[in-house]
């Protein structure tokens, strides 16, 4: 089972409003009839973190060790953090390699 | 490897060698063969050989043709691996055919692609030679030429060789502002370049290309669905592939991460807003993932070297969770790890203990992790530390159920009152957690330990003084102490906060009885009938209860009976009889009431001049297993009486007119009864009829030994079977009990079994020699204390396949007085039980299974080793 706050895309500290909210933007990002994996996802990772008992009883207790998919997560949100502002835009010289057929 | 050269050669020789000696039509249908399966290699090594050694033929120019789509497919196979040089000389192998084989344009794409744009340039100037398609295509590779340069470095030596007024020179310069206003994130800078580039230019692919990328932000699909549109074939497909890299879920992503190449892994990075060592971390999972036979462990390393890139606390939690459990004491610098806090060691050892512990350890275990917590916290009482020590102290008793026990053990060690007295002490740290209050007050009445349980309902009840499920509690509790007054006034207040509550109802109707049947022994008849009274005012409005309400009829005639007016009574009695049919099913009714106030059976039948009877009638039988699941549900205990009456009445009874469910359900009824001889003849009959139902076969084997008793070799076989059957069908329930069932039989499992499990005198047609007994017997046994002596304690006793709960008994007396000594009294059990089975009956010559079995108790179960 993937860490439920990097599915929820929050961090481990976060409050209840904000677990709900990021559940919310999730449940629209997934909404079930159109990606039923994801929702179901989300869904379960919300069940799991929802309170304060449940985000505690997950860190002292949950002893799932991390997939791969996680640690990936976890860096993407962490330098979406720190560096919100910076376009996510290639070099051109990038394309002009792809052009050349460099692959 | 020279050598290795020689040899294939040598070999291909000797194969072309006898391909010559072949016919030309044969040779060339092989090699047309190889080209149609894709073999080019071959189809090109044959046709080369066959265009030498038959030159004149008619069938030349066919076989020329073959070879040049021969060495053009072997030439895309060579660019598809990125090996373009060896593709570029296949190509020119291709062309060297002759005048009447095309050009074919993928050879001018490769040129292009190695630097010489020439072959496309003069294919561009000639469009009439081209059909729409190639033209398309050839202007799309041309333009991602002249872009590409123009990107890196402004280089126009392509761009000049193409007539002023021609497309890709036009658009050329729009083209590469979108490129750039995109690469910049100028919006409005990008849509007005695109605005430049009409339908059919030849940079219309890149048009779709940055449209999708700059939709993919917001709108995923919808940039997935821009980017199909971008043909395979396209000067730009690279781009579109490393887009749709970028765009895939993250599972798949690192699936195909790890076969991606830099560059395109490089425009995911870009795309996905990745730094550099986030993308060296993802190329690292991936190519991780794809190994799955990696150890979980591994993935350590990772997490420290990219511990900026995760944050520090994370990497750590996710380390913690990898590192291997441990039950014992940790380094505290564990090589190839991070320092471990007095707190992570302590969970560690606790993550490590719960899985296999027993309960002393695992409560143990948490104990230390919430000493640890409140060490750290040094006084603060903040939500956070304050429900982490909580709940860490209810951790052991959440994870065995303790307190839900029917049966509490309230000696001081035992871990129910370990759990019981961390929960009161969760309670310090976390008042507002309504379940743990319940639980305690619960196990605490059921413990008899009706002080402690009313502190802590009244500490409940001042933070919810109109919780349900409190009140209820209290009525409880307020019935375990006798105190009828104060219950009644709870139920009161349940039934004003809910009127149709029956259970609180019930639950007082039933105190009133049991009430009632305790003035009996004092001959206060008065004070019975008044019990009796207050449950019929209790009964009065409440639906569901009638049954309650005819049965206290019956009590109270018994009451008047037994007590008061032997007359009056007889005649309340022989009314309520009567209104009930006077039949068998009306006697066990009367049975039954009888039982609950603890009345004679026989001598109130005699009052009444009842004889004993017997069910004959299947609808009789329906109603009296009816009755006596009611009975069981509501009163749990009965006395040797009512359960004599009730064996007599059901021997011989119809049991094969009922249903296979009926029959279930009888058996399940007659368990909680102990009635296992109506019990057997139950399940037998049912068996009959539906041989091997897995629940069936379970009643069939418990019932005959749940009064004791041991089962043979053979019949532990059948339960096997049984269990086996049960798994098959799906039969969990079934199955369950009869793994239970076995184990309580086989409390070392099959390894070695006790002494006396391995003959089976009845079944065997062979008996073994009395004199090898003790050879059989001498081998488990020296096994059995071998491991006992070898071994660890707790790990022996996993490893002799005893039952959980006597391992936990063991541990316990291991904990009270050594280790030494547990194994020493194990050991005397074996050897105990070792005599013993020198006791078993032997084999008599030629005699079947009734003659060997004991006379005194014929039906009874063999005599066998009981060795716990």
């Amino acid at each position: 089972m993937s860490d439920p706050f990097l599915t929820l895309g929050i961090d481990p500290d976060a409050d209840d409003h904000v677990v709900e909210s990021a559940y919310r933007a999730a449940i629209k990002r997934c909404p079930p009839d159109r990606d039923p994996a994801g929702f179901q996802a989300v869904r379960a990772a919300y069940e799991r973190v929802r309170t304060q008992r449940d985000r505690i009883a997950y860190a002292l207790f949950e002893t799932e060790p991390p997939e791969p998919i996680d640690i990936l997560r976890r860096a993407e949100a962490q330098g979406r953090r720190e560096d919100e502002a910076r376009p996510r835009r290639p070099d051109p010289a990038l394309f002009a390699a792809l052009l050349r057929g460099e692959d | 490897m020279a050598r290795k050269r020689k040899k294939q050669s040598s070999h291909g020789g000797s194969k072309a060698a006898a391909a010559a000696k072949q016919r030309p039509e044969v040779r060339e249908r092989e090699a047309l063969q190889a080209l149609e399966s894709g073999h080019w290699r071959d189809a090109i090594q044959a046709l080369k050989a066959l265009l030498k050694d038959d030159p004149e033929s008619e069938r030349t120019p066919a076989r020329r043709r073959a070879l040049a789509d021969a060495y053009a497919g072997r030439a895309r196979d060579l660019t598809a691996k990125g090996m373009l040089k060896e593709a570029a000389v296949i190509w020119e192998n291709r062309a060297a055919l002759g005048a009447d084989i095309p050009p074919s344009l993928d050879h001018g794409i490769l040129r292009l692609r190695l630097g010489d744009p020439q072959p496309l340039i003069a294919a561009w100037a000639h469009p009439d030679a081209l059909n729409r398609e190639e033209r398309q295509r050839v202007g799309e590779q041309l333009a991602a030429a002249v872009l590409s340069e123009r990107l890196v470095g402004g280089d126009t030596a392509l761009l000049e060789q193409l007539a002023e007024d021609d497309p890709i020179r036009r658009h050329a310069e729009p083209a590469q502002m979108a490129l750039t206003a995109y690469c910049n994130a100028d919006q409005n800078g990008m849509e007005a370049a695109l605005a430049e580039l009409p339908f059919r230019s030849p940079y219309r692919a890149l048009a779709i290309l940055l449209k999708a990328l700059v939709r993919a932000e917001t709108e995923p699909d919808a940039a997935r669905e821009m980017l199909a549109r971008i043909d395979d074939a396209s000067a730009f497909a690279p781009l579109r592939r490393a887009a749709e890299l970028a765009l895939l879920p993250d599972a798949e992503l690192l699936a195909e991460l790890d076969r991606a190449g830099p560059r395109q892994a490089e425009l995911v990075a870009a795309l996905r807003g990745w730094s550099n060592a986030q993308l060296e971390l993802a190329r690292a999972l991936a190519s991780f993932q794809r190994d799955s036979g990696r150890q979980q462990k591994t993935l350590q390393p990772l997490l420290k070297r990219y511990r900026d890139l995760l944050g520090h606390d994370w990497a750590q939690q996710a380390s913690l969770r990898l590192m291997p459990r441990r039950t014992g004491l940790l380094d505290p610098h564990p090589p190839g790890w991070n320092a471990l806090s007095g707190h992570e060691r302590a969970l560690i050892k606790a993550w490590g203990t719960e899985p296999e512990g027993d309960p002393w350890d695992v409560l143990d275990a948490w104990e230390m992790v919430a000493q640890g917590l409140i060490a750290e916290q040094r006084g603060r009482r903040d939500a956070p530390y304050s429900l982490e020590i909580a709940m860490v102290l209810r951790r052991g008793e959440r994870r065995f159920k303790l307190l839900e026990t029917e049966h509490p053990e309230d000696d001081l060690d035992s871990p129910e009152t370990i759990a019981a007295e961390q929960l009161e002490r969760s309670l310090q740290w976390d008042p507002d957690h309504r379940e743990t209050y319940l639980r305690l007050i619960t196990w605490y009445r059921r413990a008899n330990r009706l002080k402690d349980a009313r502190r802590v309902l009244g500490q409940a009840q001042e933070r919810w003084p109109q919780d349900m499920a409190l009140l209820e509690a209290a009525m409880e509790t307020a019935l375990a102490s006798n105190a009828f007054k104060k219950a009644a006034g709870i139920a009161r207040r349940m039934l004003a906060i809910d009127p149709i509550n029956s259970s609180a109802r019930r639950r007082l109707v039933e105190a009133h009885i049991e009430h009632a049947a305790k003035q009996i022994p004092k001959r206060r008849g008065d004070l019975a009938r008044k019990e009796l009274a207050e449950a019929r005012n209790w009964t009065g409005r409440g639906s569901g209860l009638e049954p309650v309400r005819a049965q206290l009829d019956l009590l109270e005639g018994l009451v008047v009976l037994a007590l008061e007016d032997a007359d009056q009574g007889k005649a309340m009695l022989n009314e309520c009889l009567t209104q009930r049919g006077s039949g068998v099913v009306a006697q066990v009714e009367l049975m039954l009431a009888v039982d609950r106030l603890t009345l004679k059976q026989d001598d109130i039948a005699k009052r009444l001049g009842l004889k004993r009877i017997k069910v004959g009638a299947p609808e009789d039988l329906r109603a009296i297993i009816g009755q006596l699941r009611s009975h069981a549900d509501q009163v749990g205990h009965f006395r040797r009486s009512l359960l004599e009456r009730l064996a007599a009445a059901l021997k011989g009874a119809p049991w094969k007119r009922l249903e296979r469910n009926e029959l279930e359900h009888a058996c399940e009824t007659l368990r909680a009864f102990r009635l296992n001889a109506a019990r057997r003849e139950a399940a037998r009959a049912g068996l009959n009829r539906w041989p091997r139902t897995p629940m069936l076969e379970y009643h069939d084997f418990d019932s005959r030994y749940s009064d004791g008793g041991f089962p043979s070799m053979s019949e532990l076989d059948k339960m096997e079977g049984a269990l086996a059957r049960a798994r098959e069908a799906g039969e969990m329930r079934a199955a369950e009990r009869l793994r239970e069932l076995l184990q309580q039989f086989m409390p070392f499992g099959r390894m070695p079994g006790p002494p006396g499990f391995d003959d089976d005198p009845w079944d065997d047609p062979f008996p073994p020699d009395p004199k090898d007994d003790g050879q059989d017997l001498g081998e488990g046994i020296a096994l059995l204390l071998q491991v006992l002596e070898q071994m660890p304690l707790k790990q022996a006793l996993e490893v002799t396949g005893m039952p959980k709960d006597m391992r936990r008994q063991v541990m316990r007396i291991a904990r009270e007085q050594g280790d030494e000594a547990a194994v020493e009294m194990l050991k005397a059990m074996i050897y105990s039980a070792a005599e013993a089975a020198g006791e078993l009956p032997k084999p008599q010559g030629g005699g079947g299974r009734s003659k060997a079995r004991s006379a005194d108790d014929p039906d009874g179960p063999p005599k066998q080793f009981d060795l716990f």
